[in-house]
C-alpha cells in the first residue's frame, strides 16, 4: 500500500520543484539578471554621481565663500536723512538682516563692517592711517601675540602697537577726517596675516596686503583694527564716519548638490523676505534710505554648470545603460532558449501531453522568479558599489534610490517577460510539425546582406559629419560599430569553410590535436559562427570604448594645452614695469589680436614670446606639431632674415605660402609688419580660436614695431604665463610686482578642464568603458560556457576518438586550441572594426570644436593588451574546464545516454 | 475486462503529406484503421512505412492532410491547435521510446503522477487513489518515492505508462516503448500493459519488436504509407478501404503478373482468379 507524504518538508520540496527545479540553470539566469540590473541601475546612479562630482568640482573651484550669498549696504547714500541717524541705526539693519537670514532657515551670516574712510591715530612718527573692521569671528582668525580678544576692546596689528607704543590694557586715540575723536581700548595685539591668507580672510586681502600704485610701487593698506560690532559702530558715530556693512551667508561646508539646490532656493526666499514691505529690513531701508542689500552669489552659476554637465552627460549614459540592459536582455533570452534546449526532452514530453505554450511560459517565469530576484539584488548592489567607487563622486544621495529601484523593477519585469516570451515561442515551435511558411520565408532572407545594408545606411551620417544635433556620443555612435562588427564577423566566419577546403592538404600534416581544432573552427558551423560574432561584439565594444576614451583624453589634454598658454595666465598689472626678475617657470608674452594675414586675407592673432623661455613655461603637447618645440623656438631665435620670424599655428592657404615663399604681411589696418613663416604647427599654446596664430620672436617683433613707428607698450597686451599651482603662482607674481592680487583676472588650465563639455564627455566615456569591460568579460565567460556545452554534445565523439587511439592530451590540446582560435578570431575582428570605427566617429566627439587642434586618435594599447590577456585567460580556463568535464564522463554512461 | 463497442480511434482514408525543400513527402496514402477500446493495438512496419506519422495523428499531435481521423470521438480534421492540445491533455496519454524523454530527473515516481494528474485536471484525491492503484497494478509500489535515476529501465517505462494512464485517458499512445529493454524486461512491461488494458485502457503502440507485437490484441502492419494487413486473434486480415480497395499480401500479388484479376463472388466469399 502506498502512502503519501505531506508535511513541512513536502511543502518545501514542492516549492523547490516549482521555483528551483534545476539550480545550476538558475545560477546562470541569476548572473545574467545581475548584469542586466547592474547595467540598468548604473545609468541613473552614474548621472547622480556625475551631478555630485560636477558640484564638488564647482565647490572646490569657487570656494565656500563664493558660493554663499553676499549682501551689502552702507550709510553712504540717502542724504535726505542725517548721517548720524543712519550710523546710529545701521546696527538695527544688521540685526534685522541676521533675523531674516535665520527665519529663512539659512546658516547664521557673517557680518562685516568697516568705516568708509580710514581714520587716524597719532604715533611718535606722526599720524598713521588705521581702518576699523568688524567681522563675525574675525578676532578668532588672527594670531594674537599679546592680550586677548574682548567685546570692550580692540585688537591692533603688531606694527601699529610698536609704532604707537601701545599694548593691551592701554587706550588708542583715533580721529576722523572731520576731527572728531574717539578712544579705543586695546585688548590685544595680533600678527598681520600674510599670503596665503586664512580662508576666513578670503576676499578681505585689502585689509592686510599691499597693492601696486600706478607708478608700480607697493602701497600698504591702513593698519586694520579688529573691533566688536558695538565698538565699530560707536566709533563710527563718534568720528562721524560712514559705515560699510556686508553680510555673507555661507553654505554648509561640504554640502552636497541637494543641499546646494536647497540653499539656492533659500537664498531666493531670503531675498523675497527682505523685499517684503512688512519686513523689518524694508522698513529700515525706507526709514533711513539705506541702500537695499543686493544679493550676490556664484551658486546659481555653479548650479547651471552642474546642470549643463548633467544635461550633456545624461543622453550618452542613458544610451549606454539602456544598450547594456538590452544586450543583457538578449542574453536572458538566449538563456531561456538554452533552458529549453537542455530540457527539450522534458518539454517535448509535456507538449505531447497537452502543455500549452502559455502554461509553459508561466512555468518558466515562475522558475525565473528566485534567480531573477537574486540577480536583481546582487546586480543592483554591484552597480551601486561600482558607481560609488569608480564614478565621479561617491555620494549618490538618497533621492536616486527611487529611480534606481524603478529601473530595477523594470529590469526584473522585462527579464521575466523575455523568459516567458522566448519560452512560449520555442514551445509553440516545438509543437509544430515541420517548419511553417513564415519560418521558411525567414530562413531564405540573406541576413548578412541585410545587416550590411543597414550598417551602410546608418553609417552615412557618421561619415558625412552629421548635423549639430548628431554630435556627441549617442545611439548612432554606439550602434554602427556593433553592426559593422556583426557584418565583418559574419563575412569572416562565412569564409572559414572556404579556407578549410583550400588548406585541407596542409591541415592534414598537423598533429591530431591541432588538426581537430583547425577542422572544427574552419568548418564554420553555426556554433562557431555564433561564438566568433558574440566574442567580436563584446571585445569590439571594449576596444571601441577604450579607443574613444583614450582619444578623447588625448584630445582634451592637447586642447587644454592650447586653450591656456600655461597653468596660469594673468594680465600684467597696469603700471608694472615687468622688467624685474620674474619667478622661475614664468614668462611675459605679448598679444596683439585682430590682424589680417596677407595674401589670403585670413584673420590672425599674434603671440610674441622670448623663444628661450617658452619650453619651461608652456604646456607643450607633441601632437601639436611635427617638430619638437625646441626646434620651433630655435627657428625663431636663429632667424637671420630681415622680416619678423614667426611660427604659423592653425595653417593658412598653402598656395599663399608657396607663392610668397613664407613671406607674408600682417595688416593691422594702421600699420603692417612683414613676417616670415619659419615653421608651421597645427596649434600653439594660447591659441584661443580657430583663427591663425603667429608666434613671433620678442626682440624682432619689437624692432619691427619701432620700425613701423609704433609704441610696443601701446599695441601689445602683456600677459604673464606661469607654471605651478595657481594660488602660489599668483602670490609669487604679486610679490614680484607683476600682477595685482586684488584685480588679477587669472585664467587657469584647471578651469578649462572643468568645463561641462569635457567633464560630461570624459565621464560618459568612462561609463561606456566600464559597461564595455563588463560586456567583454561576459563575452569571454560565454565563450568558455559555450565550450563546455560543446563538450557535452561531443561526449560520444570524444569517446570514439579516445577508443580510436587519440590521447587525452591531444584532445585537451584540440579543445584549448579551438577555444583560443575562436577567441583570437573574435578579438581580431573586434580590433579590425573597432579601431577604424572609433577613428571614424571621433570628429563627432570633439568636446570643444571651436578650439584647435581637431580630435586626435590614440591607439588604446592598454585596452588591447587587456583583450589579449583576456583571450589567453579564457583559452586556458576553457581548456581546463573542458578537459575536466571530459575526464568525468565514463564510457558506459556516455554510450547509454547516447542511445 | 472492459471492451467498449465504440472504438477509441478511427482512421478513414488518412493521407498525410509533408512539404520539404526537396518536394512533397507522402507519408500516409489512405490509411484505414480502427483502434478498438480496451485493447492493445500494435502498429508495425519497416522504417518509412508511416508508423510515426500515424502515431502522431492518433496522439493528436498532428492533423491529417486528407481523410478522417477521429480520436476519443473528436474529428481531428480542421481542429485548432488549441483544441488539439486540449484533446491531448484530457484524452490521450503518450509514452516515448526512451525513459529520459518520459520522466523528469528531479521528480519522484509519485510526483510524476501528481504532476500528470494536475496537467490533466484530475482532482488531487482522485490522483492519489489512482496512483496507489496504478503502482500496485504495475508493480512499482515500493518505488513510489524514488527518482527516475534510481529505477531500472523496465521500472522507468512502467512509470511512464502509469503517468500516461493517470486520469483514464481514452487512448494511450506508445512509440516503441520496449526498444531499449531486454526481452525479460520487455515481457514484464508487456504484462503490465496488458493489465492496464484489462482495466479498460486502450493502448496503441508502434513497435519493431516481434515480442511486443505478439502481445497485442491487434496488429496493424503498414507498408509504404498504407495498411498492408491486420492481424487479429492470430489471423491475418486484408483491409478494404472505403472505395473497396484491398491490398493483397505479397504472396498473392505474385500470382497476378499482369496485375489483372477476375473476381467471382460466391456464397462462401470472394474468389480472385488470373484472367489468363
Amino acid at each position: 500500500m502506498i502512502t503519501s507524504r505531506y508535511g513541512p518538508r513536502s511543502v518545501l520540496r514542492r516549492l523547490r520543484l516549482r521555483l528551483l527545479p534545476v539550480p545550476s540553470q538558475a545560477l546562470g539566469l541569476a548572473v545574467l539578471v545581475a548584469v542586466l540590473a547592474a547595467a540598468l541601475v548604473s545609468g541613473p546612479l552614474m548621472v547622480a554621481s556625475a551631478e555630485q562630482g560636477a558640484w564638488q568640482q564647482e565647490r572646490d573651484r569657487v570656494g565656500q565663500n563664493g558660493l554663499g550669498s553676499t549682501f551689502g549696504s552702507s550709510t553712504l547714500v540717502g542724504r535726505q536723512v542725517s548721517a548720524q541717524s543712519r550710523i546710529a541705526r545701521i546696527g538695527e539693519l544688521d540685526d534685522a538682516v541676521v533675523a531674516s537670514v535665520a527665519d529663512a532657515g539659512l546658516n547664521a551670516p557673517v557680518s562685516r563692517a568697516t568705516l568708509n574712510e580710514a581714520i587716524f591715530t597719532a604715533s611718535p612718527h606722526g599720524f598713521a592711517d588705521v581702518q576699523l573692521f568688524f567681522g563675525t569671528g574675525a578676532q578668532d582668525d588672527v594670531e594674537i601675540v599679546a592680550g586677548a580678544p574682548s567685546e570692550t576692546g580692540v585688537l591692533i596689528p603688531q606694527e601699529l602697537a610698536q609704532a604707537a607704543g601701545v599694548g593691551p590694557g592701554q587706550n588708542l586715540a583715533v580721529q576722523g577726517e572731520h576731527g572728531d575723536l574717539a578712544t579705543l581700548q586695546v585688548s590685544g595685539v595680533y600678527t598681520t596675516p600674510t599670503l596665503p591668507l586664512d580662508p576666513y580672510w578670503e576676499g578681505l586681502g585689502f585689509l592686510f596686503l599691499p597693492t601696486l600704485t600706478p607708478l608700480g610701487e607697493l602701497e600698504y593698506p591702513p593698519a586694520a583694527i579688529l573691533a566688536s560690532k558695538q565698538i565699530t559702530l560707536a566709533t563710527a558715530l563718534a568720528v562721524d564716519e560712514d559705515v560699510l556693512v556686508q553680510w555673507l551667508v555661507p553654505i554648509d561646508d561640504g554640502t552636497d548638490i541637494a543641499g546646494a539646490r536647497t540653499a539656492a532656493d533659500d537664498f531666493g526666499r531670503l531675498q523675497a523676505a527682505m523685499a517684503d514691505p512688512e519686513s523689518a529690513v524694508t522698513q529700515l531701508i525706507a526709514a533711513e534710505a539705506f541702500p537695499r542689500p543686493a544679493p550676490e552669489s556664484a551658486l546659481p552659476t555653479s548650479l547651471e554648470t552642474v546642470d549643463r554637465t548633467v544635461g550633456l552627460l545624461s543622453p550618452p549614459v542613458r544610451a549606454v545603460g539602456i544598450g547594456g540592459g538590452a544586450a543583457a536582455l538578449v542574453l536572458v533570452g538566449a538563456w531561456a532558449g538554452q533552458r529549453i534546449r537542455r530540457r527539450e526532452d522534458e518539454l517535448r514530453s509535456l507538449i505531447t501531453r497537452g502543455l500549452s505554450p502559455a502554461r509553459g511560459a508561466g512555468q518558466a517565469a515562475t522558475e525565473a522568479l528566485l534567480p531573477g530576484a537574486l540577480g536583481l539584488a546582487v546586480g543592483g548592489l554591484v552597480g551601486w558599489l561600482l558607481v560609488r567607487e569608480l564614478g565621479p563622486a561617491a555620494d549618490l544621495g538618497p533621492e536616486t534610490l527611487q529611480r534606481s529601484l524603478v529601473a530595477l523593477a523594470a529590469g526584473g519585469v522585462a527579464a521575466l517577460a523575455v523568459v516567458a516570451g522566448v519560452t512560449a515561442a520555442r514551445l509553440a515551435r516545438l509543437d509544430q510539425i515541420g517548419r511553417g511558411p513564415a519560418a521558411q520565408l525567414l530562413g531564405r532572407v540573406p541576413w548578412l546582406a541585410v545587416t550590411a545594408a543597414v550598417t551602410v545606411v546608418t553609417a552615412v551620417p557618421l561619415v558625412t559629419g552629421g548635423s549639430e544635433t548628431e554630435r556627441g556620443f549617442g545611439v548612432l555612435t554606439l550602434v554602427v560599430p556593433l553592426l559593422a562588427t556583426v557584418v565583418v564577423a559574419g563575412v569572416v566566419t562565412a569564409g572559414l569553410p572556404l579556407i578549410g577546403r583550400r588548406a585541407d592538404a596542409r591541415l592534414r600534416r598537423l598533429p591530431p590535436g591541432a588538426f581537430l581544432a583547425a577542422r572544427r573552427v574552419l568548418a564554420g558551423q553555426g556554433a562557431a559562427r555564433l561564438v566568433v560574432v558574440t566574442t567580436a561584439l563584446s571585445l569590439g565594444l571594449v576596444v571601441y570604448a577604450g579607443a574613444l576614451a583614450d582619444s578623447t583624453a588625448r584630445t582634451i589634454a592637447t586642447k587644454a594645452s592650447v586653450a591656456t598658454g600655461s597653468d596660469v595666465v594673468a594680465p600684467v598689472a597696469r603700471g608694472a614695469s615687468a622688467d624685474g626678475p620674474i619667478p622661475a617657470g614664468a614668462m611675459v608674452v605679448g598679444v596683439e589680436n585682430d590682424a589680417t594675414l596677407v595674401p589670403g586675407d585670413r584673420r590672425a592673432d599674434v603671440l610674441v614670446v622670448h623663444p628661450e623661455q617658452v619650453a619651461d613655461v608652456v604646456r607643450w603637447n607633441d601632437a601639436l606639431a611635427d617638430q619638437p618645440l625646441d626646434e620651433l623656438m630655435s627657428a625663431l631665435a636663429d632667424y637671420d632674415g630681415d622680416r619678423v620670424p614667426v611660427v604659423l599655428a592653425g595653417g593658412t592657404s598653402e598656395s599663399a605660402l608657396a607663392a610668397t615663399d613664407g613671406g607674408l604681411t600682417l595688416d593691422f589696418e594702421y600699420y603692417t609688419l612683414p613676417v616670415d613663416v619659419v615653421a608651421q604647427v597645427d596649434a600653439f599654446p594660447g591659441q584661443g580660436s580657430r583663427d591663425a596664430l603667429l608666434v613671433a620672436d620678442w626682440d624682432r617683433y619689437l624692432d619691427a614695431l619701432e620700425a613701423a613707428d609704433r609704441d610696443p607698450d601701446l599695441v601689445l597686451s602683456r600677459m604673464v604665463w606661469a607654471r605651478g599651482e595657481p594660488g602660489e603662482v599668483v602670490d609669487a607674481l604679486a610679490t614680484a610686482g607683476y600682477v595685482d592680487t586684488s584685480t588679477a583676472d587669472v585664467e587657469t588650465a584647471a578651469e578649462f578642464a572643468a568645463r561641462p563639455e569635457l567633464n560630461a564627455q570624459t565621464w560618459a566615456l568612462s561609463y561606456l568603458r566600464a559597461v564595455a569591460l563588463a560586456a567583454g568579460v561576459l563575452g569571454l565567460v560565454g565563450l568558455a560556457m559555450q565550450a563546455m556545452a560543446q563538450q557535452r554534445r561531443r561526449t560520444v565523439a570524444g569517446l570514439l576518438l579516445s577508443r580510436m587511439g587519440m590521447s587525452r592530451g591531444a584532445a585537451d590540446r584540440a579543445s584549448g586550441l579551438e577555444i583560443g582560435l575562436l577567441a583570437a578570431l573574435g578579438a581580431l575582428v573586434a580590433a579590425a572594426v573597432a579601431l577604424p570605427a572609433s577613428a571614424l566617429v571621433l570628429h563627432l566627439l570633439d568636446p570643444v570644436p571651436t578650439l584647435p587642434p581637431g580630435p586626435l586618435f590614440a591607439t588604446p594599447w592598454p585596452t588591447i593588451a587587456a583583450v589579449v590577456v583576456g583571450v589567453v585567460l579564457v583559452t586556458v580556463l576553457g581548456a581546463t574546464l573542458v578537459g575536466r568535464s571530459a575526464r568525468r564522463a565514463t564510457g558506459g554512461q556516455v554510450m547509454r545516454d547516447a542511445t | 475486462m472492459r471492451h467498449d463497442a465504440t472504438p477509441a480511434a478511427v482512421c478513414e482514408g488518412l493521407v498525410r503529406i509533408y512539404w520539404s525543400p526537396s518536394g512533397e513527402v507522402h507519408a500516409l496514402k489512405g490509411v484505414d484503421a480502427v483502434v478498438p477500446a480496451g485493447r492493445l493495438t500494435a502498429i508495425t512496419g519497416p522504417s518509412g512505412s508511416g508508423k510515426s506519422s500515424l502515431l502522431r495523428i492518433l496522439a493528436a499531435q498532428d492533423r491529417p492532410t486528407a481523410g478522417r481521423a477521429e480520436v476519443a470521438g473528436a474529428a481531428l480534421t480542421g481542429m485548432s491547435a488549441h483544441k488539439l492540445r486540449a484533446l491531448r491533455r484530457r484524452h490521450i496519454g503518450y509514452v516515448f521510446a526512451r525513459p529520459p524523454q518520459n520522466l523528469l530527473p528531479h521528480l519522484t515516481a509519485r510526483e510524476h503522477l501528481a504532476m500528470a494528474g494536475k496537467l490533466r485536471g484530475v482532482a488531487r484525491a482522485e490522483v492519489v487513489r489512482e496512483t496507489a492503484e496504478l503502482f500496485d497494478l504495475l508493480g512499482i509500489a515500493d518505488r513510489a518515492e524514488h527518482l527516475p535515476g534510481q529505477l531500472s529501465g523496465g521500472e522507468q517505462q512502467r512509470l511512464a505508462f502509469a503517468q500516461a494512464v493517470v486520469g483514464r485517458p481514452a487512448l494511450v499512445v506508445a512509440d516503441e516503448p520496449t526498444s531499449e529493454l531486454d526481452s525479460a524486461t520487455t515481457a514484464d512491461l508487456l504484462g503490465a500493459v496488458h493489465e492496464l488494458t484489462r482495466t479498460g485502457t486502450t493502448v496503441v503502440m508502434a513497435t519493431h519488436d516481434p515480442l511486443a507485437a505478439g502481445a497485442a490484441d491487434q496488429i496493424i502492419h503498414l507498408r509504404s504509407g498504407t495498411v498492408a494487413h491486420e492481424e487479429v486473434g492470430g489471423r491475418r486480415l486484408a483491409v478494404i478501404d472505403g472505395d473497396g480497395r484491398v491490398q493483397l499480401p505479397e504472396e498473392a500479388l505474385r500470382l497476378f503478373a499482369a496485375r489483372r484479376v477476375l473476381i467471382d463472388v460466391t456464397g462462401d466469399g470472394v474468389v480472385l482468379r488470373d484472367p489468363t
